[in-house]
């Protein structure tokens, strides 16, 4: 029962919190995604979505320009294609997944999975029974005197 | 003045060369007086580097203009605040700051620990002073703070200084940057201590034991320093955000990243004796990304808007972190037999696996934030062309790493030690797992489809349920015996393990964090020119410009906009974001009006002007959740210091019985035995 209260509980609260989520001017937004997705060249670290350098000469250049093409209704892609042989690759606020740029996507990833691999590797050498290690200490000492001893008699 | 200055850091230059040559003779010759003399040097150097600080400073407070740092970072009309931010506001004092903070950590830890350690202190003080000659050198060779403006040949002296960065002058960069820099600088006493370790060939883990508190410190100080980053940039930079993926952030959070691994695989070393080599790569790495960082920062390499200019000191630090690295990995490579793992794993199922797993993802997160801050560099050398890495990378490749170490914060603590039973898992998850569910069922309902978004609410709901549940049952079993209230016996249960009960708190701390990092995705703006008595409607929030208003002071010139603010109709806030302008560096900044509410922040700039210069042109972002950020960094601290008070009841078993409560007991953990023997061990 306290669990079905805790679980009704959540539900009304994320309704509460659902309620909350609404849409701005859907061309401001529009544009906005654009611009995140270019990167600001006024030595600004931001995007041109996110840049609010005072009076920035190149977001102020771009945003027009994006605006035009949204409302002639030329899609994203087409925009970002245009806007990269316009100013280059630096533009894009990630690198395309073509070419050596490919490598910059894939490394993370597959540094993820060879440490992966690693980790199997550590665990399973990990998980191998000691009993093949030599005892070590006094105990040891004691015992191979004897058999050294031993093999000296059956000799 | 700056003569004194000077050659204080020329003197101290030279005394942490011979401190550094009497700690090795010392030890190598067995002379105790050459030991004792490299003691009172690391002293020594302490108080030069602190005169010639306090030189600085001195020339920053009287505007002494004739030295070149002072000319460029401070001011006449600069309030005494930002003129004390001006020591850290430039590469030369900076690096003089950074300095003193090391010299002081040296200083502290060499008279903590000179008795404690003895058989390793000459190595300790000789890799400590080995850091702080290459510092030294710094300033003394290529970045001296005290430089003189010369014109012709003569000393002259500027009639005034050009003054801080805008940006910079803002309260939060009067503690931001100190904090930062306890940080980073504060891993250098670990990494000596590991070394030394590995120098005397130490089998056993004093080491570890000496530095895990100094570590604590230290990674609460960089904690500290990367969130105040954040508020900073959040409250300054007016863009709505808090952390922009730029280099110079993510070199702050390398270490960081690096230290957390640390202070989790670390409990493995203790505890079974297991992951040695391990640590002593972790801390190696944490300084290493320090100094990197450090590099990153001031070399030119990558550029930033937090960067210092560009200055030769580039091929000083590649030279030593090369230097530095060749000698660590041949440390390690030639110890490897001092650190062998003295246990093994007993199941995959267990809070070993956990750990290794809690390693891994932080170490792949740590690599895919410096494999996407070198990459532009790397393609430009292989292609020829310039690209970007940006925040569209970082967020792809690390959001997925973030929501699997969020799950794992959730289960790993839960898991126990050896082995897990199938049981335990079903006791321990269940509710928290089915909750989560329902929250995700509830979100969808809502229309909330964002996979990711889905994920980390789910998550951070399953990870803070499992967390209240350990609360929750130790508190009971308190109660049970010596009756009182529940959080009264929560609070006795987090004093009879610190370390534990406080790495929990730090760990919803960070559950809060993530709400609020998924928050920005429910994140509403506008931008637009307005005109006095005009109204923008941004989600429930009416924006009116009621007035705008232009004012004068010493230090820069403003215009500021009120803003009525209502919500749903009703009046909910009068806000003034400004627009300065700095009369001594020449430039423009904006000043953002935050009215911040626990459920979302309205933000608003005073981003610029129409073409004409008629209207304001006004930026509004209501930013949902992004309070949770700053509350769960609050939270994170607490645990901390939590985790740093002294438990109440000292618990110190061998190895072999602390490890030895499994899933047989039925317990994810091990509370129930622990609040028995903590029991017993107060009856003792």
């Amino acid at each position: 029962m306290r669990g079905w209260a805790l679980v009704g509980g959540v539900v009304l609260a994320c309704g509460l919190a659902g309620q909350t989520v609404t849409s701005g001017d859907p061309m401001y937004v529009r544009m906005r995604a654009v611009g995140e997705k270019l990167k600001c060249q006024c030595s600004c670290p931001y995007t041109v979505g996110s840049c609010n350098m005072l009076n920035c000469h190149f977001r102020d250049q771009v945003n027009p320009q994006i605006r035009a093409d949204l409302t002639a209704g030329v899609d994203e892609t087409t925009i970002l294609g245009k806007l990269r042989a316009k100013y280059g690759t630096v533009i894009l606020a990630a690198p395309p997944a073509e070419g050596f740029n490919v490598v910059g996507w894939v490394m993370p990833f597959a540094a993820l999975a060879g440490g992966l691999l690693l980790l199997r590797r550590v665990m399973l050498r990990w998980r191998r029974p000691k009993a093949a290690l030599a005892p070590a200490g006094m105990a040891s000492e004691k015992y191979r005197e004897q058999i050294e001893k031993e093999l000296a008699d059956l000799e | 003045m700056e003569n004194l200055g000077a050659l204080a850091l020329l003197l101290g230059l030279c005394l942490s060369v011979y401190t550094i040559l009497a700690a090795l003779a010392g030890k190598w010759k067995q002379k105790p007086y050459l030991a004792a003399s490299a003691e009172r040097g690391v002293a020594a150097v302490w108080a030069l580097v602190t005169a010639a600080s306090a030189a600085l400073l001195y020339h920053l407070f009287t505007d002494d203009y004739r030295v070149s740092f002072v000319a460029s970072h401070s001011n006449r009309d600069m309030p005494w605040g930002y003129k004390l931010a001006a020591w850290w506001g430039g590469q030369e004092g900076s690096l003089l700051f950074w300095l003193w903070i090391l010299s002081t950590y040296c200083f502290v830890a060499v008279w903590a620990y000179r008795r404690k350690h003895r058989d390793m202190m000459g190595y300790v003080i000789a890799i400590l002073m080995t850091i702080q000659a290459f510092y030294l050198l710094l300033v003394v060779v290529p970045a001296s703070p005290f430089q003189m403006v010369s014109s012709g040949g003569q000393v002259t002296a500027m009639p005034d200084g050009r003054g801080l960065n805008p940006l910079l002058q803002h309260p939060m960069m009067r503690i931001h940057p100190p904090f930062l820099y306890l940080g980073y600088v504060g891993f250098s006493v670990p990494f000596a201590f590991a070394m030394a370790s590995l120098i005397t060939r130490q089998k056993g883990d004093q080491w570890i034991a000496t530095t895990r508190i100094w570590t604590m410190v230290t990674w609460l100080f960089q904690t500290c320093g990367v969130m105040l980053g954040g508020r900073w940039a959040y409250a300054v930079l007016g863009w709505g955000g808090y952390w922009g993926w730029d280099p110079v952030e993510n070199a702050s959070l390398l270490p960081w990243i690096t230290a957390t691994a640390f202070l989790h695989s670390v409990m493995m070393q203790e505890k079974k004796g297991m992951m040695k080599v391990w640590n002593v790569v972790l801390v190696a790495a944490t300084f290493f990304l320090c100094i990197f960082g450090t590099f990153l920062t001031r070399s030119g390499v990558v550029s930033s808007v937090h960067a210092f200019a560009q200055s030769p000191i580039g091929k000083y630090f590649v030279t030593f972190i090369a230097i530095g690295l060749a000698g660590t990995i041949y440390l390690i490579l030639d110890r490897l037999d001092y650190l062998k793992s003295e246990n093994q794993l007993e199941s995959v199922i267990s809070r070993e696996s956990s750990f290794l797993f809690n390693n891994l993802i932080l170490l792949a997160s740590c690599f895919s934030i410096l494999w996407g801050t070198l990459f532009p560099v790397i393609s430009e050398w292989v292609t020829g062309e310039k690209i970007t890495v940006g925040a569209p990378f970082f967020n792809k490749v690390n959001i997925p790493i973030g929501l699997f170490l969020l799950f794992l914060t959730g289960v790993g603590p839960l898991f126990a030690w050896r082995r897990t039973s199938l049981e335990s898992l079903k006791r321990n998850f269940l509710w928290p797992s089915m909750a989560a569910l329902a929250l995700g069922v509830g979100l969808a309902a809502f229309r909330i489809w964002n996979f990711y978004v889905l994920m980390s609410f789910m998550l951070c709901l399953f990870v803070a349920l499992t967390i209240l549940q350990e609360f929750y049952k130790g508190a009971r079993a308190i109660q049970g015996k010596q009756g009182g209230t529940l959080v009264g016996c929560a609070v006795e249960l987090s004093h009879r393990n610190t370390r534990r009960y406080g790495g929990y708190i730090v760990h919803m701390g960070m559950v809060l964090m993530f709400i609020g990092f998924t928050g920005q995705a429910f994140t509403k703006e506008a931008m637009e020119e307005m005109q006095v008595g005009q109204t923008l409607q941004v989600g429930h929030y009416g924006f009116r410009l009621a007035d705008l208003k232009k004012a004068n002071s010493p230090n820069y010139h403003s215009a500021t906009v009120t803003i009525e603010v209502n919500r749903d109709g009703q009046p909910f806030a009068t806000m003034h974001p400004e627009q300065r302008f700095y009369h001594a560096s020449q430039q423009p900044t904006s000043t953002v009006a935050i009215e911040a509410q626990m459920k979302e922040d309205v933000y608003v700039v005073y981003a610029g002007n129409s073409n004409d210069g008629q209207k304001p042109v006004i930026q509004v972002f209501i930013n949902p959740l992004v309070n949770f950020v700053w509350l769960g960094t609050f939270v994170v601290v607490f645990g901390t210091l939590v985790a740093l008070a002294p438990s109440k009841v000292k618990m110190v078993w061998p190895r072999t019985q602390v490890v030895g409560t499994t899933g047989a007991t039925g317990r994810g953990g091990d509370w129930a035995t622990e609040a028995k023997q903590a029991d017993e061990g107060m009856r003792r």
